[in-house]
């Protein structure tokens, strides 16, 4: 292709393209910034939108106004004024990579794509890509998932940036690892399952790196591929989170949809995954560091050959990113939560130092037993001492038992005699102290008859390194109940009886916790560890209580304890003091509340409250809705508030069919209010959230996705809300003097885009019955004042529909009740001064 | 008939506030002002009565009865506080505030699943574990018993 030909045919084309752009009313633009180079989209058809921003709308715009270094054009046949000309191709040549080159040999930024069923070309001049596709209901499924990829290539080919065709995965939210491969390496079944356990991602197929002095990885595409076969073998329950574009197709879906998508990073390192030819072999050596060399091999060959426009730039691009970061073999287990476990520590060359700290008064031989755990640990990457410390033990045999055991182990046990007998908190306070001095890393608690799971470090160590602010990582506790004996819990959380409780031996502690909210309360001889608890959770430490087993419990019954009342364990004593210090450091002078001790699975678990009256006109799409979430609920209650139109028994013949033994009903004898409704439902379920739905609205599938994700990554905040779409019931006119901005999305101040923290329910004492109308205005005021503002999630919409049967229409009480609340507003501020 | 605690519940004073659990909702609760006055009354048959008698006794004002009363029926509705049938013998209270604040019943859930599971640790009357045998099981150890004086 002669040089002045292209040039004639990119002037045509650009000016065509600025023409259409400049006379559509719905033309799109799109503007990023990496590193400093500054991109801008414009597309000037609207089909064509709609297939490529879900991958790109997520790009950063910059925070200045400065010229685009690349302006990108996107348009087709249907928007486009005039035909684009085709350049001259006769006596064009080639190199083998089918890169057009001018009569002097160079490569010319032109690539066009004909086949029978599509035609796409990219061009790139002087600052200025064109993407052309001749009709975007034919553009190519995959084209959706990495737009503008060839054009982003060649306008970035003078910068240190450089497309790869890699996945990139953060562990701990502050860095990356980049993850090249070709399809089959495992690559896109890793990401996956590494985003569903809580880790974010820039990319799965191609991500965009600064390979400058600061290497940085961008998030470039938000999209997924996966075969249908990993999906089946992996990741059956993600089908409706996926789509099939096109038949023959991979599954695609986008990063945010399935975990989160990250912000740009430093790069960590680089990860060449390795499928496990036998998964025996490859369990234990998981990671090895590889030379820059044979990295190169293996990162750079599938990029150049899908970009093979100036490889040589490319090439020396990747080189100077090997020259600054390690990169590693990472050989994959074929259990994937292996994967997820391990991929925090990969390449993590700290050792820790741990100290376990294990009080002891006349131990029997199941100190052996307790012994045995610790040592049997799999200890990754760190060195245990144990802390034995001798409560003034005064019979002789456990005596003994002690002294042998220290002297067994002079390395490993440290062994502390109290010189007086002084309770359990005042011993593991003693083994605080010593390990403080030691300047251990991690403090653990074991008693001399508990034993700890073999796994408890690794899957501790690796959630504190995924995310470094944890101070705490706990666990469950499983119960081992001696064969003949009563046992003493009336609930267990499954059938392997394990529970989360306030148990020491479940967890491990940053030392610098004790220092801030101090040690175990010696003057306790019971209760204690409640006691701590409360204060760690009074201080919002950051502390996670996974779901995996981190303490064996056993339980002998001979337990002495059992008959004694609560207010003589003290528990009534340590609520007192737990409240007047919550008293003392609030504002207003209420308690202020405290993060839930639930493991992670309970922690989440969210309840749906439907109040229903003459609902017979909702109710089928409505349980079609609420069985649609993506995350779906634990309990559905339905709560009939005397209805007369057959909707309680329409309820009670249905929901079994929908939610087996997750729905509920409770119908109630006289009509009350919903307020009162909404009460009796919230009180009657038990997880630790609580979501309402008015029978007349609709819920978005990823509303609890989604507000469940934002209160995960603030875990202070007590409730979320969405925005809402009014929907207009047919024939039903906006009255006058309703409010215009109602009548467009705005943010939710109705229980249907709420989710609330349980115990913040019982807090406020749930909705105020003796409101009407008002009760949900009246709770917000309320929860509010008492628990901040609540988050927001302005992606999610709920339907609101607006009819003749809205309370909304019954504006002239709504008005006396708002001044009622008001005025009781006013008359508890004045009391309160 | 008399009203008293509920036999699901466990109540104490700290100085001027009521701590109360009800240990199978697993909620816990705060109670302060003349309430707690009131409460110190019980059992009584009669809880007019009983009112009355703290008005006499406590001399609070028109706005604190209304309270009170309010914050008595909370409970009530709470099932803090039950009727129970037969009698009980009377007691005589003995607290009274030393600053009259209005009654207030806080109501608090963020240890719900802790309380409602009653852990009791197996522990002795003094907090340790409880042994499951005295026999011992240790293997023979090297060094002798002087290593470990």
């Amino acid at each position: 292709m002669k040089r002045l030909e292209f040039d004639a045919f990119f002037d045509r084309s650009l000016s065509v393209f600025s023409a259409a752009e400049s006379k559509s009313p719905q033309l799109q633009i799109l503007k990023a910034d990496w590193s400093g180079f500054r991109v801008e989209v414009r597309c000037s058809c609207t089909q064509l939108w709609k297939r490529i921003a879900p991958a790109i709308s997520h790009w950063a715009a910059p925070v200045d106004d400065h010229a685009p270094d690349l302006i990108l054009h996107a348009s087709s046949n249907r928007a486009l004024q005039e035909p684009l000309v085709a350049p001259n191709w006769i006596g064009g040549q080639f190199t083998e990579a089918g890169v057009p080159l001018d009569m002097n040999g160079e490569a010319v930024d032109f690539d066009l794509r004909f086949q029978p069923w599509h035609k796409l070309i990219h061009a790139h001049r002087d600052g200025h890509g064109l993407f052309w596709v001749a009709d975007p209901e034919k553009l190519p499924w995959w084209e959706d998932t990495f737009p503008f990829r060839v054009l982003l290539h060649w306008g970035t080919r003078n910068t240190t940036l450089q497309l790869m065709h890699a996945a990139a995965v953060s562990p701990d939210g502050s860095s990356s690892w980049l993850i090249p491969g070709p399809s089959g390496s495992g690559k896109s079944t890793t990401v996956v399952s590494l985003l569903e356990s809580g880790f974010s991602a820039q990319g799965d197929d191609y991500i965009l790196v600064d390979t400058g002095e600061n290497p940085m990885v961008f998030p470039l595409y938000d999209s997924i591929k996966l075969t249908w076969d990993a999906v089946g073998s992996w990741f059956p329950h993600l089908k409706d989170k996926l789509r099939l574009p096109a038949e023959g197709a991979k599954a695609v879906s986008s990063l945010t949809r399935i975990g989160t998508l990250a912000r740009k990073m430093p790069i960590r390192g680089i990860l060449i995954p390795e499928l496990p030819s036998s998964h025996e072999a490859l369990d234990s050596i998981f990671c090895e560091k590889i030379s820059a060399s044979a990295a190169m091999l293996a990162i750079a060959p599938t990029t150049l050959m899908h970009l093979p426009e100036d490889r040589p730039q490319s090439w020396a691009r990747f080189r100077a990113l090997l020259n600054q970061v390690p990169t590693f073999r990472w050989g994959l287990s074929s259990i994937l939560q292996l994967n997820q476990t391990r991929f925090p520590l990969l390449a993590e060359s700290k050792l820790w130092e741990v100290a376990v700290i294990m009080p002891a008064y006349n131990p029997g031989p199941e100190l052996e037993r307790a012994w045995e755990s610790l040592v049997s640990q799999n200890w990754f990457n760190a060195k245990f001492t144990l802390y034995l410390v001798d409560d003034a033990s005064d019979d002789g045999t456990a005596k003994m038992r002690i002294a042998a055991l220290a002297a067994h182990e002079p390395e490993r046990i440290k062994h502390i005699t109290l010189e007086r007998n002084s309770g359990p908190a005042a011993a593991r306070n003693a083994g605080i102290d010593a390990a403080q001095v030691a300047g251990v890393d991690w403090i653990g608690f074991c008693d001399h008859d508990d034993a700890w799971p073999e796994n408890k470090w690794l899957h501790s160590i690796s959630k504190a390194c995924m995310d470094p602010e944890l101070q705490i990582v706990g666990g469950r506790v499983q119960y081992h109940i001696v064969p003949g004996v009563e046992d003493p819990i009336d609930k267990y959380l499954d059938d392997e009886r394990h529970i989360s409780h306030v148990h020491l031996g479940a967890i491990l502690v940053r030392p610098e916790v004790f220092e801030r909210i101090g040690h175990f309360d010696s003057d306790l001889r019971f209760s204690e560890d409640f006691d701590w608890w409360n204060r760690v959770r009074e201080a919002s430490e950051p502390f996670i209580i996974l779901e995996n087993t981190m303490l064996h419990y056993h339980w002998h019954g001979n337990n002495s304890v059992k008959d004694m009342s609560s207010k003589s364990l003290g528990i009534l004593d340590i609520l007192s003091k737990s409240i007047q210090r919550r008293r003392s450091a609030n504002v207003n002078g209420k308690p202020r509340p405290m993060a839930s001790l639930r493991d992670e699975s309970e922690r989440w678990r969210y309840d749906v409250v439907v109040p229903v009256f003459n609902g017979m006109q909702f109710l089928p799409s409505l349980l079609q809705n609420i069985a649609q979430q993506e995350t779906p609920p634990h309990q559905v209650i339905f709560v009939d508030d005397a209805s007369t139109d057959g909707s309680a028994e329409w309820l009670k013949d249905q929901l079994p069919g929908w939610f087996g033994n997750r729905g509920k009903l409770i119908t109630l004898k006289a009509n009350n209010c919903v307020a009162a409704a909404r009460n009796v439902g919230w009180r009657a379920g038990e997880s630790a959230w609580c979501a309402f739905l008015d029978q007349d609205d609709m819920w978005p599938p990823d509303k609890h996705s989604i507000q469940l994700g934002a209160l995960k990554a603030d875990r202070n905040r007590s409730w979320a809300t969405t925005w809402i779409q009014p929907e207009l019931a047919e024939g039903f006119e906006w009255p006058d003097n309703w409010d215009v901005i109602s009548k467009s999305p705005h943010k939710c101040l109705v229980p249907s885009g709420w989710i609330v923290a349980r115990s913040a329910l019982f807090d406020v004492n749930g909705f105020n019955e003796e409101y009407k109308l008002g009760d949900d205005m009246e709770f917000a005021v309320r929860m509010r004042d008492r628990f901040g503002e609540e988050i927001v999630c302005e992606d999610v919409f709920v339907i609101r529909r607006f009819g003749e049967h809205n309370n909304s229409n019954r504006t002239e009480e709504m008005k006396i009740e708002l001044m009622r609340m008001l005025r009781e507003r006013i008359g508890a501020k004045r009391q309160s001064k | 008939m008399f009203y008293q605690w509920s036999k699901k519940v466990v109540a104490d004073r700290f100085e001027e506030e009521l701590v109360v659990a009800h240990l199978e909702k697993g909620l816990y609760y705060s109670v302060r002002g003349g309430i707690v006055e009131l409460l110190d009354a019980m059992p009584f048959d009669d809880a007019s009565r009983g009112k009355l008698e703290w008005i006499d006794r406590c001399n609070p004002d028109p706005a604190e009865i209304e309270q009170t009363q309010k914050v008595w029926e909370m409970m009530l509705k709470e099932e803090l506080i039950l009727e129970y049938s037969g009698q009980m013998d009377r007691r005589k209270p003995d607290f009274m505030l030393e600053k009259r604040i209005p009654s207030e019943l806080l109501t608090f859930g963020d240890m719900q699943d802790l309380l409602a599971l009653d852990i009791i640790h197996e522990v002795d009357d003094e907090g340790w574990p409880e042994q499951e045998n005295e026999e011992s099981s240790l293997p023979e150890r090297s060094g002798s018993d002087e290593d470990s004086a």
